[in-house]
């Protein structure tokens, strides 16, 4: 195997497992939730008989939903394993080329006689099969769940599937490179990829509630990803778009890989943006002076671009689903006996006990953004937030220098801490708004107290795996996997709410994940501060306090 | 004699920024060629030029007659690189590294490896995000020097050595000279050059200066001396020389003081065919020479 290549794979080889793992619960829980709806006769009657569209603003397709496939490829196809996939995709194509140049380590593989282009596309080709091996795990976790609840699905859909699905994230992971050449900036590299992903995804699933969309919808890979819908009709000329795109994306990148002048952290800035030095030079001594203040300020400025991103992205997700609700309202009726006809246990999975909730705007807006992605966004956040302000700063030596100035560990990680809890609130806050502008435009009628209580609870969830984050890294040490850790308990927790929803045995057990005490039984819109959420403030604090006691006690290392 | 190195107007703009400006410099196959300068005169700019890390905004260069850009992988199985500012895969162990850019290289060094880590005391089992600062230099080092390279372009290569691993570095250097080998070394601390160079080329903001040989910079220095003479000389006798000012005639026109720049030969042979009974050198050091060159507020005219 090329060098370069199996270097990247094998640096590549824990987010492999750890994306694996999340891939193949995902596909067991999916799986068994499907088999609770198919034992329902009244839901499949009744789906048989509903409009078709009216529920494509939950990305289900009324006509195939009660198949096996059809239920599939609106959760796990068009939403979790997609998120997974290019997740993975850009930030290991923005890791292996961009931050590596960065750091002068492409300096130093160039100072070997191998081309540029052999370096580029053996790192290409490290992380194009990396994302083919969580492909096939995901294709291999459905083919052996397949028999298992018997959903009939076709082997060589599955294998279709896998495959729109990978040539989707080389798509993502080709956009990410040419960002990243371009702008010869990691962070640049995977927020501008990371946005055109997600604007593609929204263009795409909600074409059919905005016909103005329709024209621009056709040119999103998300709908030559699922056109025709590999999982039962095979691959087709979507893919075959998806693999000729991704090609010739890939040709761009290279050639602007090569006639670029690598930039390593010393060198100074790129010619391309030049002309901005001496604004740049201004804003600088500004930003200085604001900055010099201490841990808590910088720690927020230095989230300022990830707040907008995130922010921006929730809020926006928000308003779509409040502009979503007019068009819903006039069949609020058939909605409601559909939701009613659903087995409950399905509701419970995603925190609602009381389904009925649905088809009020509350319900509607919860469904996306306070209960579906908001919170793992919210907690991907966070742990981020906490992993670079102070797990990535030890390890790099930066935490060193800080605290070679007289102040104590305590007063240090705590300015860290609120840094990144102020942060978080500031993107509850534009979610918040966006919120409270979609209520007064839609008259939806929510109110400020009810918008202004899920935002708290979504982000108090947040901060509880944060909090978890830093008392795992202070006690663990600097060489303990914190994040990775916070990861698999936020992923347990999310499973056990849903499967306590689903068992009686596990029930007892749900009330110890933090999601449940989040989620409760109703829409977080629908219910104003509920007094779980205090539990999960206590949960924050309690970690926070154990973090800065025990910070004090361990040895730093770089 | 063939050239190393040979830059014709090789110039590097970041925007407004210089980086280097119209380098003209040669370097002769089988030479240690110094590169000095102060932080941020463009020394590094050049080298990755050279390398092509970089594209040149005006001018060209070439190493053994292969142009930078065209034949650049030609080039770099060649050369062997230090840089400034080390970067190395923490997780990997020494021996990882430096077994993984062999392999990049297409050669076995295993042999080579093994004799520079035991020279340097560098303990190749450990991973590199273990290793002292010092250690991780040494592994730059080994991976610079492992392949036996017709060139070597180091870059600030002592960094973080300690005086032992400097004089091992410095034997190491001169044996490379011996063996007919050619060194490129940028600096800004003048004895890590001192020690070993044959040439040196002084670089500032973005402009070479001056390029010379030590003993053609030692030349250029203004020394001091005293003679002490047994009768009354003339001073006129020795004002006369070219390059020699008379500072002054003490102890009743015995104990002449004399500035001298360039050499001394001259004033010497003047002395001997008198009475003289005793000659002190106050030779400026070396350092001042370069300071001179450095500091614009020092010395706002450079000589030379």
């Amino acid at each position: 195997m090329p060098a370069i290549l199996g270097k990247t794979l094998l640096d590549r080889r824990r987010a492999v497992m750890g994306y694996g793992l999340g891939i193949v619960a995902l596909s067991v829980w999916l799986g068994a939730m499907f088999t609770v709806m198919r034992d329902s006769d009244e839901f499949i009657d009744f789906m048989n008989n509903l409009p078709s569209g009216l529920l494509s603003a939950f990305g289900i397709d009324s006509g195939t939903f009660v198949t096996a496939a059809g239920f599939l490829s609106s959760y796990l196809f068009t939403l979790f394993a997609p998120l997974f996939i290019l997740f993975f995709v850009i930030s290991a194509a923005a890791a292996e080329v961009m931050a590596e140049e960065r750091d002068g380590l492409i300096d130093m593989l160039l100072s070997n006689p191998v081309s540029r282009t052999r370096v580029f596309l053996e790192k290409t080709g490290g992380v194009a099969l990396a994302a083919l091996l969580l492909a096939a795990v995901l294709t291999a976790a459905l083919l052996v769940v397949n028999p298992i609840f018997d959903l009939s699905l076709s082997v060589t859909g599955v294998l279709a599937a896998g495959l729109s699905l990978w040539l989707l994230s080389l798509v993502f992971a080709s956009l990410t490179l040419i960002a990243g050449t371009f702008t010869g900036r990691s962070v640049m590299a995977g927020g501008v990829a990371g946005s055109l992903a997600l604007l593609a995804w929204f263009i795409n699933s909600f074409a059919s509630l905005y016909p103005a969309l329709q024209p621009v919808a056709n040119a999103s890979p998300f709908a030559w990803y699922q056109d025709p819908n590999p999982l039962t009709d095979g691959a087709g000329a979507g893919q075959l778009w998806l693999a000729v795109t991704a090609g010739v994306l890939l040709a761009v990148a290279t050639l602007l890989f090569r006639r670029r002048d690598l930039a390593t952290e010393m060198a100074v800035v790129p010619a391309t943006r030049a002309f901005r030095l001496p604004r740049r030079r201004k804003r600088r001594s500004l930003r200085a002076a604001w900055l010099l203040n201490g841990s808590f300020r910088k720690t927020v400025w230095d989230r300022r671009r990830s707040v907008w991103g995130w922010g921006g992205g929730l809020g926006f997700l928000t308003l779509v689903m409040f502009s979503v609700w007019p068009t819903l309202a006039d069949d609020a009726q058939a909605l409601a006996d559909l939701v009613t006809s659903f087995p409950r246990e399905v509701f419970a999975m995603f925190g609602m006990t009381n389904p009925e909730e649905i088809v009020t705007p509350a319900g509607l807006v919860s469904s996306r953004t306070y209960q579906a992605i908001g919170p793992i966004l919210i907690v991907m956040f966070v742990v981020r937030g906490v992993s670079m302000a102070m797990v990535k700063e030890e390890s790099d030596g930066a935490l060193d220098l800080v605290l070679s100035a007289p102040s104590t560990r305590r007063t240090v990680v705590l300015n860290k801490a609120l840094g990144v809890a102020c942060s978080t609130a500031l993107v509850i806050a534009i979610l918040t708004v966006a919120a409270l502008v979609g209520d007064l435009a839609y008259q939806t009628e929510l109110g400020v107290g009810r918008i202004l209580a899920a935002g708290a609870g979504l982000g108090l969830l947040g901060l509880f795996f944060g909090a978890l984050t830093m008392a795992i890294w202070a006690v663990g040490g600097s060489s303990f996997p914190a994040v990775r850790v916070t990861a698999v308990v936020a992923m347990a927790t999310f499973l056990l709410n849903g499967l306590g929803a689903l068992s009686d045995a596990m029930a007892p057990a749900r009330v110890t994940s933090p999601f449940y005490w989040y989620f409760g039984d109703n829409p977080p819109l629908a219910k104003g501060f509920e007094p779980t959420y205090f539990l999960l403030l206590a949960g924050a604090l309690v970690l926070g306090w154990v973090a800065i006691s025990r910070i004090d006690r361990r040895d730093i290392a770089t | 004699m063939s050239r190393a190195i040979e830059t014709s107007g090789l110039t590097k703009y970041y925007g407004d920024t210089e980086g280097i400006v119209d380098l003209h410099l040669a370097v002769d196959v089988g030479e240690v060629f110094g590169f000095i300068g102060p932080n941020g005169a463009g020394k590094t700019t050049t080298i990755r030029l050279l390398l092509n890390f970089l594209k040149p905004t005006a001018g060209s260069a070439s190493i053994f007659g292969l142009d930078i850009d065209q034949d650049s992988l030609a080039i770099r199985s060649r050369v062997g690189y230090l840089p400034g500012d080390l970067a190395l895969y923490p997780s990997m162990t020494g021996r990882e590294f430096l077994l993984y850019f062999s392999r990049l290289r297409g050669i076995d060094t295993a042999a080579s490896t093994v004799t520079l880590a035991e020279r340097f005391d560098l303990d190749l089992d450990r991973r590199i995000k273990e290793y002292s600062k010092g250690n991780r230099q040494k592994v730059g080092v080994v991976n610079a020097f492992m392949h036996e390279p017709e060139l070597l372009i180091l870059d600030e290569p002592t960094g973080g050595l300690d005086p032992l691993m400097q004089q091992e570095f410095a034997e190491l250097l001169a044996e490379v000279r011996a063996d007919g080998r050619t060194v490129f070394l940028s600096s800004h601390y003048l004895p890590e050059v001192e020690r070993v160079a044959d040439r040196v080329g002084i670089v500032r903001q973005g402009r070479l200066i001056d390029v010379d040989t030590l003993s053609g910079f030692r030349s250029k220095v203004q020394s001091n001396l005293s003679i002490k003479f047994g009768s009354a000389v003339d001073p006129a006798e020795f004002a006369s020389i070219e390059g020699v000012t008379v500072i002054d005639l003490l102890d009743g026109g015995t104990l002449l003081r004399l500035s001298i720049g360039g050499s001394q030969k001259a004033v010497i042979a003047t002395a001997s065919a008198r009475d003289v009974l005793t000659i002190t050198s106050e030779e400026a050091d070396l350092d001042e020479v370069f300071l001179s060159y450095y500091g614009s507020e020092l010395h706002p005219d450079p000589p030379g």
